[in-house]
């Protein structure tokens, strides 16, 4: 897919990162480098059990252990009059208003909820001393009754976690048009009925959550520094919800960030404790955990069940589908927990003409973390769902999973095409995108490689999977300015956490303005600097950052020509802007945009009527937004004497509308990819049956290594999107959301029979042995 | 608790700090040396992104005591590149393949290449999987990882051949 990259090139061709030259010489500077004088280190007393009245909290002896400063417990808190995170990612549009709001102090006083929840905070001068002292909190826990997974929540007669909530359901909700389902269903030849399940997932990246908080008493400003994702939401959450005050009165900043997924969205309650914390002691405070008090404390992602059924027509159309997608939301509901299960809903309506559909979404609480945003967020739960169905719908109705597919894909003449339930997908080539997958693939050539494998004792199998995503969330705002030595700085709402932003945005300046890569620096993550800003999450950031940074930059050539003009003694409509120059047609006189923004800080020589400098300020909403989709195919081989599963073929053909940089793109292709390999084959976050958390280290919880990963093939198959002014429409969540299918078919096919149970994520290998032993008993029992 | 002097030898020059026999190697390195691009993750050794090399094999700082490297030479990624900025090999080599997303396991996997290439001039793809096994990385999916590292192994190779 890629050529070897430059060092230096235009949008849309491959280039190295700008950032990396620190990255691989140490010099990266994440939150835990961050040192301050005389900052204090804070360690966290959590709850041991998933669900218990707090009785008491005894703090003497801790507070009497060697550097203890303080300690802190849910009383105190309760006292500060901090407010609660809220919850605000639940769409009054579906939802009307009716889901339940759950407490959510940042220490709590009263009830645990899950097991890691914070009960005391202990601050000392060094990290070991404050994590010493934790052992010295007494804490007197009374036990309530634990629902401890979804199913245990839903069950009759489950124990109920809010008075308001029966059977603990936050909500329950619809989309699409009952009425006209039941009548597709009514002609219909063919139901397929079916349920799926996806694994609590823990986001694990490497760098983990941190914080460190400053209040400046001279000014009464409150400092976060933090790992995150989206340093202006959580601001605002500080500044509106829980501390009141105005957001000049609240600053968040991050440096690098080693990797988030959806984790570092929003708001935490280490990021409130680490502020509350340091205007009680008059110190910075630091909070970095333990990787495995991140595995408790973190939000989860995943938890989703689906069931329901899909008419056919007798020649396999689709007629209608009828489902419910069920997330378990956790304890507690997080900024962001509502974000995954309305976009599954959603994305229920897929890549295929669905004349009718009818889809109920519901949340339901548990004693489990909260869950939040995962890489993908409802639309890898969509597609499973989606795709195991059409593979089960081919197996009854004697298709090909090839066949069912071409059948029923939508065509590109029938975009846009307005969907049985939210969305208009604005365009799209997908059985162009489908038929060069199957190319590239080389579907048609399976045999002889399967073939090979048998030589050695191994079954081989092939599988395929059709997505279609919605990407450009939210609004954007970039600016670009000039500095009085004609330099360029991009200032960017979007925040990178390792998608090498930097780059692209260096890229579009470049080539957009002409300007050397040595005169464009991109500034991110810091609201002091930045006004407003949407961060980064679901493919968001090249698209809506893009785009606002293309109409920044549009401007920037309109206020520059004017001034070019005064500066050229010629009329603005004669001066010509190619290459980073202002030329005067007919003439030889010319000046470079450096020259230009130089010229516009000067008190001589330039008059106050054209202002003073050179900045311009470009938003982007995404009205409507846009639709990534592709076609990713994967062989892998098993072995029958032990189970295990190896991916060994993996080809993804991708509509990307445009690509800025297909070397970066690849990184989230394959990184992504990677992430559903570990979905579909071994992550899953484990709760017991009192809601002990059983994953809680590496050890625990498997994520895939390098031996675990095959070469990836990929190509483009691009439509524009009209819908923005660069055409880009999104590519970092595609792995995630079409892995998990086509491989879960692909070890189907290799098993060659569908096993009963059905095959469950992740498919491990003794799961998969399981599967074998059983069928060859069957097998035996019937001769 | 008895505190007294460690002396180390990191990336060739001699280092005294204040150490304590609890002490691991990576907050030694990275708290009291200032060399903050060694990693902490997971601290019991499964993630490799505190990987440094000790007589040139590697080793999870996270896991070694302080005391018990002080007679060997130390190596961290500070120490990668030459005395007049030049990256080495390795690093230009996870720079052309975009071997990086977000750096933070990148120091362990350039450590731990390292010590391959130094031990094994001439690795299969294979033989790169096998010594990057115990180095996650959450963002990349390795596969870039890998080229960069059988790149950097070509150019050395190349380089030494020119002198020789």
């Amino acid at each position: 897919m890629t050529a070897a990259p430059k060092h230096q090139g235009r949008f849309g061709e491959s280039v190295t990162r700008v950032e990396d030259r620190r990255l691989v010489t140490g010099q990266g500077r994440f939150i835990d480098d961050l040192v301050l004088a005389g900052m204090l280190h804070m360690a966290i007393v959590r709850s041991d059990r998933a669900h218990a009245r707090i009785v008491s909290v005894d703090v003497r002896a801790a507070l009497e252990a060697d550097g203890v400063v303080a300690v802190l417990t849910g009383v105190d808190f309760a006292a500060s009059g901090w407010g609660d995170i809220p919850c605000e990612s639940m769409p009054p549009a579906i939802t009307k208003g009716k889901w339940v709001r759950t407490p959510f102090p940042s220490l709590p006083a009263d009830r645990v909820m899950a097991m890691g929840d914070p009960v005391a905070v202990v601050l000392a001068e060094t990290r070991k001393q404050a994590q010493d002292a934790c052992e010295l909190v007494e804490i007197e826990l009374e036990d309530l009754a634990v629902v401890a997974s979804m199913e245990a929540a839903i069950a009759d007669n489950a124990p109920q976690l809010y008075p308001d909530a029966p059977g603990n359901l936050c909500f329950s909700a619809e989309l699409g048009d009952a009425l006209k389902t039941e009548a597709a269903f009514a002609q219909a030849a063919h139901v397929i009925t079916l349920q799926t399940r996806q694994p609590r997932l823990a986001h694990a990246s490497m760098e983990m959550r941190g914080s460190v908080g400053v209040f400046d008493r001279r000014l009464g400003r409150y400092e976060l520094t933090t790992s995150t994702q989206n340093p202006h939401s959580v601001r605002r959450l500080l500044a509106e919800a829980v501390l009141k005050v105005p957001a000049h009165r609240v600053r968040v900043s991050a440096g690098d960030v080693g990797g988030a997924f959806g984790l570092k969205g929003r708001l935490y309650p280490e990021d409130v404790l680490v502020l509350w914390a340091a205007e009680r002691t008059g110190r910075p405070v630091k909070w970095v955990p333990s990787r495995s008090e991140a595995f408790l404390s973190d939000f989860q992602g995943r938890d989703h069940m689906a069931s329901g059924e899909m008419a056919f027509d007798a020649e396999g159309h689709i007629l209608g589908l009828r489902a419910t997608t069920r997330h378990n939301l956790g304890c507690r509901l997080g900024p962001a927990t509502g974000v995954s299960p309305f976009l599954s809903a959603r994305m229920l309506a897929g890549p295929y003409v669905l004349p009718a559909a009818h889809v109920r979404v519901q949340g339901v609480f548990s004693n489990t973390r909260s869950t939040t945003s995962y890489r993908g967020a409802g639309r890898p739960e969509a597609t499973y769902f989606l795709e195991r169905m059409l593979d089960k719908a081919a197996r009854q109705l004697g298709l090909t999973p090839v066949e069912i597919r071409r059948r029923n894909l939508i065509p590109a003449a029938a975009m846009p095409f307005k969907t049985a339930l939210l969305d208009t997908y604005d365009c799209g080539d997908f059985p162009g995108v489908f038929e060069k997958a199957l190319t590239l693939a080389d579907w048609d050539g399976f045999a002889a490689r399967k073939a090979v494998s048998a030589i050695n004792g191994l079954l081989r199998g092939q599988g395929i999977s059709y997505f279609v995503e919605v990407s450009a969330l939210s609004n954007e705002r970039m600016s670009v300015q000039f500095d009085p030595t004609g330099h360029a700085t991009v200032l960017a709402g979007t925040f990178a956490h390792g998608q090498g932003h930097h780059t692209l945005y260096t890229q579009m300046l470049h080539d957009w303005l002409g300007l050397r890569y040595e005169d464009i620096s991109v500034v991110d993550g810091d609201t002091d600097i930045i006004p407003y800003g949407g961060g980064t999450y679901a493919s968001r950031s090249v698209t809506v950052g893009g785009s606002a940074l293309r109409r920044a930059c549009d401007q920037i050539i309109v206020k520059a020509t004017a001034i070019a003009a005064n500066l050229l003694e010629a009329d603005p409509a004669q001066i010509s802007f190619a290459e980073g120059i202002f030329t005067v047609q007919g003439s030889n006189k010319a000046l470079s945009l450096s020259e230009v923004a130089r010229a516009a800080y000067r008190v001589l020589g330039h008059p106050g009527a054209l202002g003073v400098g050179l900045e311009a300020v470009g938003t982007y909403t995404a009205q409507p937004q846009n639709y990534p989709n592709g076609c990713h195919i994967a062989e892998v081989e098993i072995d029958p004497d032990f189970g295990t599963v190896r991916l060994v073929a993996y080809a993804a053909v991708d509509d990307v509308g445009v690509a800025v940089n297909p070397l970066l793109l690849e990184g989230q292709l394959i990184g992504s990819t990677a992430m559903g390999v570990g979905q579909a084959l071994m992550e899953r976050v484990v709760y017991d049956e009192a809601g002990q958390q059983l994953t809680a280290a590496f050890t625990e919880y498997a994520m895939p290594r390098a031996e675990d990963m095959p070469l990836i093939i990929s190509a483009l198959h691009n439509t524009p999107t009209k819908t923005n002014p660069i055409g880009v429409k999104g590519g970092a969540e595609v792995g995630t959301i079409a892995a998990p299918p086509a491989i879960v078919q692909a070890i189907e096919d290799a098993l060659g029979f569908v096993p009963e149970p059905a095959l469950t994520m992740p498919v491990t290998a003794a799961q998969v042995l399981r599967a074998i032993h059983r069928e060859k008993r069957t097998e035996e029992e019937t001769k | 608790m008895s505190k007294r002097i460690g002396s180390f030898a990191v990336n060739g020059k001699k280092r005294d700090t204040i150490i304590e026999p609890h002490m691991l190697l990576v907050d030694v390195i990275r708290d009291s040396l200032g060399l903050t691009g060694t990693k902490r993750a997971c601290a019991s050794g499964n993630c490799g992104a505190c990987t440094v090399l000790a007589d040139g094999q590697p080793v999870c700082s996270c896991l070694t005591l302080a005391v018990c490297s002080q007679d060997k030479a130390l190596e961290t990624v500070e120490g990668l590149r030459a005395a007049d900025g030049t990256l080495h090999p390795l690093q230009q080599a996870f720079i052309e393949h975009c071997a990086a997303q977000c750096g933070y396991c990148t120091a362990g996997m350039l450590m731990t290449s390292k010590a391959l290439l130094d031990a094994n001039p001439r690795p299969s793809r294979e033989d790169v999987k096998r010594a990057l096994s115990g180095n996650i990385c959450r963002c990349t999916g390795y596969v870039k990882i890998i080229d960069a590292v059988l790149d950097a192994a070509q150019k050395i190779n190349a380089a030494r051949e020119v002198a020789a």
